[in-house]
């Protein structure tokens, strides 16, 4: 009987964060994001310069993007994150930056669904990976960071 | 205010800002159960070829030199699952196959993503932690009309990048690039593509340098916090060092004894912190006569194991030799006895008891000698995590007197202990438990202090004032005391540094007179500190934690 009432409680949590998680994804994913603010046209590579890798940081507010120049040894371009990458001139750069802040944005937003279907249970860890995994400050982040409660 | 850290060459972006927390040395490299490197797909067209390029990246780094510490997995690549949202499963590099490829010609490009503090708090660990995931863009309609090995080979590149590593083309290396420059019509490095399809002694080097700061160009800051103050019910005795340890879950504890009470018994603070602390006012053991005892952090709070001897004082003949174990689980217990000995007639302690953990606080121990007809007996017994009791039986080691007991870096418990001569001077030998069977003994030189065993063994023997960390993966440091200028020595993959700490010139300086100062010990994972205690005698005594950090690891 208490096995049962506890499932049963249990059950009502995960639908509850799954619902909300979803009301959240839908809200987040549907605003503008409000760091695109600078002008990205003076950022450009080289000419003929490929894409070699990229790494960005929304914290410090850059993505260092790392490029090879024909009979050159390369080097390094430093845009700022929250540029408006409408503004980017340089094709290449412009999908860079496109695909950092679009990340940052894809990740933030899958980390209330990632932490919620892991305290649901709707994900399972794999055991290298559970020993790691904070419970105590996952449920209080994700209250305050994905369901708005303390 | 930017860190600079130094690395070598063939390094774009380093650990910690980016890459892999698994590959780091916050987690123990050595555990056999460390955390793999899941990789992700969004489709299911190219397994066979993820997982070649994952088989051969794992088999030609795993085992190497270059790889120092990091050597017994290597790259451990796993490849997880595909078809899949890397948002759903716990992603650490993402493969993403696109048939609108929007970044040139190539064939792939990786981009890092720096995870949040909040990222890196789910994970245990403090930021910066590395990457959330890198994304590796595949340009899929190039790649379509590509060879099996082609694709191999881009897998491998591309998954080079993603721990770091940048284009290099003065040698042979897997991160030769395919492009072919069109001034000279040669390929980076002159070499085809395919030719080079293999991870080479350099990229090894570049691998290990991606998670290894260079020394002296990495930060470390030492900071110093009051923990306790002497007063009218506390005395701190004047005999015994100051005890400190942390445990699995980051609490910090420092133990220490109280002169002002019946029989000075063993009291104990504790932070969460390092910055505020809270002491204890029930202290352990009422009765304990031995001034020596171990004090271990583990699973289920902390324990305080000291000898009692019936009828007797420390180091006198008695005919019963007891531990008992003490243990805090924010309150304390009652006192349980955990072994006896004594159908003869022998001295009671040789020394006090000696606790450790192994860096991953999976194993737990405690070793001891006592003396049996005027020999002394070395013994050890394994503690359980989570109650503090004594588990697995009572061994018998040989004749000496334990100094230490220390894990090693491949997690097996080894004592120290003195073979010849005095202080700082004469030979030290050690004993290693390897597969459950105590190894013949290892004779190791004190004079010079370079062998990390050395100060662990001098540490026990007073006067010296040298306090010693776990040396692990040949990496060690310790504290000579003196005034409240210490003298710091270090080695780091395998060279020595010594420079002068002033614990009095810190932000938040300690203050008196130095008296003693307690084990400092290295912690990993969310406390990735060197920590130890400082005692002072100002107007009142004082317990001083002081904290070591470096940057980078």
């Amino acid at each position: 009987m208490i096995r049962g009432r506890k499932w049963l409680v249990a059950v009502e949590i995960a639908a509850a964060i799954a619902m909300i998680a979803t009301m959240y994804i839908t809200s987040a994913s549907g605003s503008t994001p409000a760091f695109q603010t600078s002008d990205c046209s003076s950022y450009k590579l080289p000419t003929g310069a490929t894409l070699v890798q990229a790494a960005a940081s929304q914290p410090d507010n850059t993505i260092q993007i790392f490029y090879a120049v024909p009979g050159g040894i390369g080097g390094k371009l430093v845009v700022p994150f929250d540029v408006l990458a409408a503004t980017c001139t340089d094709p290449l750069v412009r999908a860079t930056v496109i695909s950092a802040q679009e990340a940052d944005k894809r990740i933030k937003v899958g980390m209330c669904q990632f932490v919620g279907d892991v305290l649901a249970g709707r994900t399972q860890l794999p055991p290298d990976r559970e020993r790691y995994f904070d419970r105590k400050f996952a449920e209080e982040w994700y209250r305050e960071a994905c369901l708005g409660t303390k | 205010m930017e860190r600079v850290l130094g690395y070598a060459n063939h390094v774009a972006v380093p650990w910690p800002d980016y890459n892999f927390y698994w590959m780091s040395n916050r987690v123990y490299h050595v555990a056999a159960d460390r955390p793999q490197v899941n990789v992700v797909s969004n489709i299911c067209d190219y397994t066979l070829q993820e997982d070649s390029a994952i088989a051969n990246t794992r088999a030609q780094t795993a085992g190497t030199s270059e790889l120092g510490d990091m050597k017994s997995l290597g790259y451990a690549l796993y490849r997880y699952t595909c078809n899949s949202n890397p948002d759903s499963v716990p992603t650490d590099i993402f493969l993403s196959y696109e048939a609108n490829y929007p970044y040139g010609s190539s064939g792939g490009f990786t981009l890092h993503q720096k995870a949040t503090a909040d990222w890196c708090g789910l994970w245990s660990t403090y930021y910066p932690c590395g990457d959330h995931y890198p994304t590796i863009h595949l340009n899929l309609p190039k790649i379509q009309g590509e060879s099996s090995d082609q694709i191999v080979r881009l897998l491998m590149h591309e998954l080079g990048h993603a721990t770091g590593l940048d284009e290099h083309c003065t040698s042979d290396a897997i991160m030769n690039n395919g492009d072919v420059d069109p001034k000279t019509g040669l390929p980076c490095n002159n070499k085809k593509w395919l030719e080079t399809g293999q991870w080479y002694s350099t990229d090894r080097d570049g691998l290990y340098a991606a998670y290894h700061p260079l020394y002296g160009e990495s930060t470390e800051s030492w900071s110093a916090a009051r923990a306790v103050s002497s007063g009218p019910v506390l005395g701190f005795y004047n005999l015994t060092n100051p005890a400190v340890d942390v445990g699995p879950g980051g609490r910090m504890f420092i133990g220490f004894r109280n002169d002002k009470v019946y029989n000075e018994q063993w009291e104990m603070a504790w932070s969460d912190d390092g910055v505020t602390w809270q002491r204890e006012t029930h202290g352990a053991f009422i009765e304990t006569l031995n001034p020596g005892a171990g004090m271990l952090a583990h699973n289920g709070g902390v324990s305080i194991y000291a000898v009692f001897s019936y009828g007797g004082y420390f180091g006198y003949p008695s005919n019963t030799f007891w531990i008992y174990r003490q243990t805090w689980n924010g309150g304390w217990q009652g006192p349980v006895l955990e072994y006896s000995a004594g159908t003869s007639t022998f001295h009671c302690c040789e020394g006090s008891p000696r606790v450790a953990h192994s860096r991953d606080h999976s194993q737990y121990a405690i070793a001891w000698s006592r003396t049996v007809s005027g020999v002394p007996l070395a013994e050890f017994s394994f503690i359980d995590g989570t109650t503090g009791s004594f588990t697995g039986g009572v061994e018998a080691i040989d004749a000496f007197v334990v100094q230490a007991l220390v894990f090693d870096d491949t997690g097996n418990p080894k004592v120290i202990y003195r073979v010849s001569g005095a202080g700082t001077s004469g030979i030290g030998g050690r004993r290693t438990r390897v597969n459950g069977v105590w190894q013949p003994e290892e004779q190791f030189v004190i004079d010079g202090m370079t062998d990390p065993d050395a100060f662990s063994l001098v540490e026990g023997e007073g006067g010296y004032h040298w306090s010693a960390s776990n040396s692990t993966h040949g990496d060690y440091h310790a504290l000579q005391g003196g005034n409240l200028t210490f003298t710091y020595m270090k080695r780091l993959n395998g060279a020595y540094f010594q420079s002068a700490v002033d614990f009095g010139a810190l932000p938040n300086p300690i203050t008196g007179t130095y008296t003693l100062h307690g084990l400092a010990q290295r912690v990993y994972g969310r406390q990735a500190y060197s920590v130890g205690v400082v005692w002072t005698n100002d107007v009142a005594g004082d317990l001083w934690f002081i904290k070591r950090r470096v940057e980078g690891y």
